[in-house]
């Protein structure tokens, strides 16, 4: 086996040894760097970056066995070859111990420093490889954790059930699926499931995000183009029903897809055909569709945001998933799903969470659904110290008491007149919810007396 | 029908000596990779060992077997085939790395060695590392045997495209013929010395195209040992 890098540093302070090696190894193919010192072996190490080192043991400068666990210390990987003259076995078994290759004695057979110079190569190539393999088994094993985690929806409550037994009747099926829900609860997630669970999990699932781009370049992203379709076509492009092809093709938030635009998506579901920008070439659509969106289907479909053709052609299946404070049963196993995943990213032992904290987690409404969920965790295992979470490490909203929560994130205003007292009972909650629950400061914030304010709370029926 | 021809059990050890020199090499390779796992055994015992004399005296044993691996390491580079790497290499440079080399090897020695220099700036064509060996074989022999009072005088000059190197040895006494020097191997063998050193010497030097030649002079009781190299042919 010849080795590709075949670059080799020697370092020896005898000219004839260096001159008598570097000939031999130079007429066997190899590059090579010479250096008399063990400083300037440091240095060509470092800015030739050889895949062996010919080391002597005795230099002017530093003593060889030194010298080796420098080398060992700045580049473990690296191999090296002891040349000494020295006819005997204790340095030797010394360099061995400390991370060198071999050790050859001088006089040396020139065949035997042959071989064991490409043995070493070998070596060191075998190294490089199983690096390069460990690495990317990293990387597979950390995107199969995140995928497994994406994967991995709570199916815990009955609503979740009733969904999952839906996905495993449709899943094997190519037909259309709609997905509808509040902004965070899932429902890329759902999407996943559906394709890993039906028979196109083996191709891609191209997703697009039609909120994300803007309208005159989603089609492009959608339907792909030509080379010099447009200004700024450089290359040509395939397109995400293109990439999807034999896979799943997820339309997240399809009602800000452009009105004319889903005109034309909707001709390529009943036709399967499709023809990128700039192109005269009809090619086949091979995919199946899931598409999601956070806005109620009446009113997506009521103010045009969502041509009802396409609506009824991609209502096939519909699956709505409910906010995650219609399914609290959901959050017990979602904290400690969360808890691992974080625990795992930053390298932490997985924390347990206070009796106190866990209840505010129960508590809390979860506007922003799963995702506001996953990021509470996230932040309270950052914050953790001493592998507990306790109601101090969890966000200030989910701290609030509930009935400050609402308040806190700004409740939607009310139409019409309100009565005083629902004019006064919102404005001390607000205070209060500005103050984290501190009466005092919110007595203040109010320009009352705190036993005005507890009278009022009182009357109110606020508890905190 | 031929006969087999009778056994004779003293002519089946007269084997040519490219065979015996074959024989020898393997012994000694063989020999010496099973000192070395003892050694290597006697390591790992010692590893085990926590108390400071039995260690020290494991010690001694592996210096004993190191003593032992070095003798063969001799035999072995002695009876070694030649092959030559053949560079490129300034004359000055190799005699002052030779200088260098011997001052490293033979420490109390070097300072009783007189040399006159004068290569300019010829260049050889040689294998720097292997005609060191020669040359510190050469020296060796020369603190080693007999040795008379005097400074070595060492004269290296360039003659007629040749590299003239003479080494001036006082001696005691000298009684051995020059007229085969190094072309007699395992004649003269005693304890520690097997008769291979000067063999190799020649065997290098003619593997370089050079010669090496040697004369006692009796008047002024030294040994003049004279090693020749040709210069490196100029390019036409």
């Amino acid at each position: 086996m010849k080795t590709e890098n075949r670059r080799i540093l020697i370092i020896d302070d005898e000219r004839p040894v260096i001159m008598t090696l570097e000939a031999l190894l130079k007429r066997h193919d190899y590059q090579v760097d010479t250096a008399p010192t063990a400083s300037q072996g440091l240095k060509l190490l470092k800015s030739k970056s050889p895949s062996l080192v010919l080391l002597d043991l005795q230099l002017p400068d530093a003593d060889g066995l030194e010298m080796l666990d420098r080398i060992k210390t700045e580049l473990p990987d690296m191999q090296v070859i002891i040349l000494t003259a020295h006819d005997s076995l204790h340095n030797a078994i010394e360099s061995i111990k400390r991370g060198a290759y071999h050790f050859i004695s001088k006089p040396y057979a020139p065949e035997e420093l042959l071989s064991l110079v490409e043995k070493a190569l070998e070596k060191q190539s075998l190294v490089q490889e199983a690096e390069e393999l460990r690495e990317k088994t990293q990387q597979l094993e950390k995107r199969l954790e995140i995928a497994e985690t994406r994967l991995t929806p709570i199916f815990k409550s009955k609503v979740m059930q009733e969904i999952e037994e839906l996905i495993n009747a449709m899943a094997p099926s190519d037909a259309n699926v709609l997905i509808v829900g509040e902004s965070g609860v899932g429902k890329e997630v759902i999407a996943n499931v559906i394709h890993a669970r039906s028979r196109r999990a083996g191709k891609a699932m191209v997703k697009l995000n039609c909120a994300a781009f803007p309208q005159t370049m989603i089609e492009g992203e959608l339907f792909g183009y030509v080379k010099g379709a447009f200004t700024g076509a450089m290359n040509d492009f395939p397109g995400m029903i293109g990439a999807a092809a034999g896979g799943t093709l997820f339309l997240d938030e399809i009602s800000d897809m452009p009105p004319d635009l889903q005109t034309r998506f909707l001709r390529v579901l009943q036709e399967r055909e499709y023809r990128p920008l700039g192109s005269t070439r009809t090619m086949k659509a091979d995919f199946r569709l899931i598409a999601s969106t956070n806005r109620p289907i009446a009113q997506a479909l009521s103010e045009n945001r969502l041509r009802s053709d396409l609506y009824y052609r991609l209502n096939t299946f519909q699956i709505e998933v409910p906010p995650l404070r219609e399914r609290r049963q959901d959050i017990p196993p979602l904290i400690a799903l969360f808890l691992k995943q974080f625990a795992q990213q930053l390298g932490k032992p997985e924390p347990d969470i206070a009796a106190d904290a866990f209840q505010k987690l129960l508590d809390y409404s979860w506007p922003g659904n799963v995702r506001e969920l996953q990021n509470a965790i996230e932040y309270a295992v950052v914050l953790t110290r001493q592998g507990l979470i306790g109601a101090k490490e969890l966000p200030t909203e989910v701290q609030l008491p509930t009935v400050l929560q609402q308040t806190e994130r700004g409740a939607p205003p009310r139409t019409g007149v309100q009565s005083l007292d629902d004019v006064e009972r919102n404005t001390i909650l607000q205070a209060l919810a500005q103050c984290h629950g501190n009466k005092k400061r919110a007595a203040e914030l109010l320009g009352i007396q705190r036993p005005t304010l507890y009278n009022k709370m009182k009357r109110y029926a606020i508890e905190l | 029908m031929a006969t087999a021809a009778p056994l004779n059990r003293t002519d089946a050890l007269a084997v040519p000596w490219t065979d015996a020199v074959r024989f020898i090499r393997q012994l000694s390779h063989d020999l010496r990779n099973h000192l070395n796992a003892i050694e290597l055994q006697s390591v790992y015992i010692s590893e085990f060992e926590a108390t400071a004399e039995r260690k020290a005296e494991i010690d001694r044993l592996r210096k004993m077997l190191s003593g032992l691996t070095s003798a063969l390491q001799k035999i072995s580079v002695g009876l070694a085939e030649l092959g030559t790497n053949l560079i490129a290499y300034r004359a000055s440079d190799f005699v002052e790395d030779l200088r260098k080399t011997i001052a490293r090897e033979f420490q109390d020695k070097s300072g009783e060695i007189n040399w006159t220099m004068d290569t300019g700036s010829a260049m050889l064509q040689i294998d720097p590392e292997l005609l060191q060996q020669a040359f510190l074989e050469v020296f060796s022999n020369a603190f080693q045997h007999d040795r008379g009072k005097g400074a070595l005088r060492i004269a290296c000059k360039i003659d007629r495209n040749r590299l003239v190197f003479t080494i001036h040895e006082p001696k005691i006494r000298f009684k051995s013929s020059t007229q085969n020097w190094g072309r007699e191997p395992l004649r003269h063998i005693t304890r520690g010395h097997y008769g291979l050193g000067l063999y190799r010497v020649r065997a290098i030097m003619e593997a370089h195209g050079g010669d090496m030649r040697a004369q006692y002079d009796p008047t002024g009781s030294e040994l003049v040992t004279t090693l020749i190299l040709p210069l490196q042919r100029e390019e036409s």
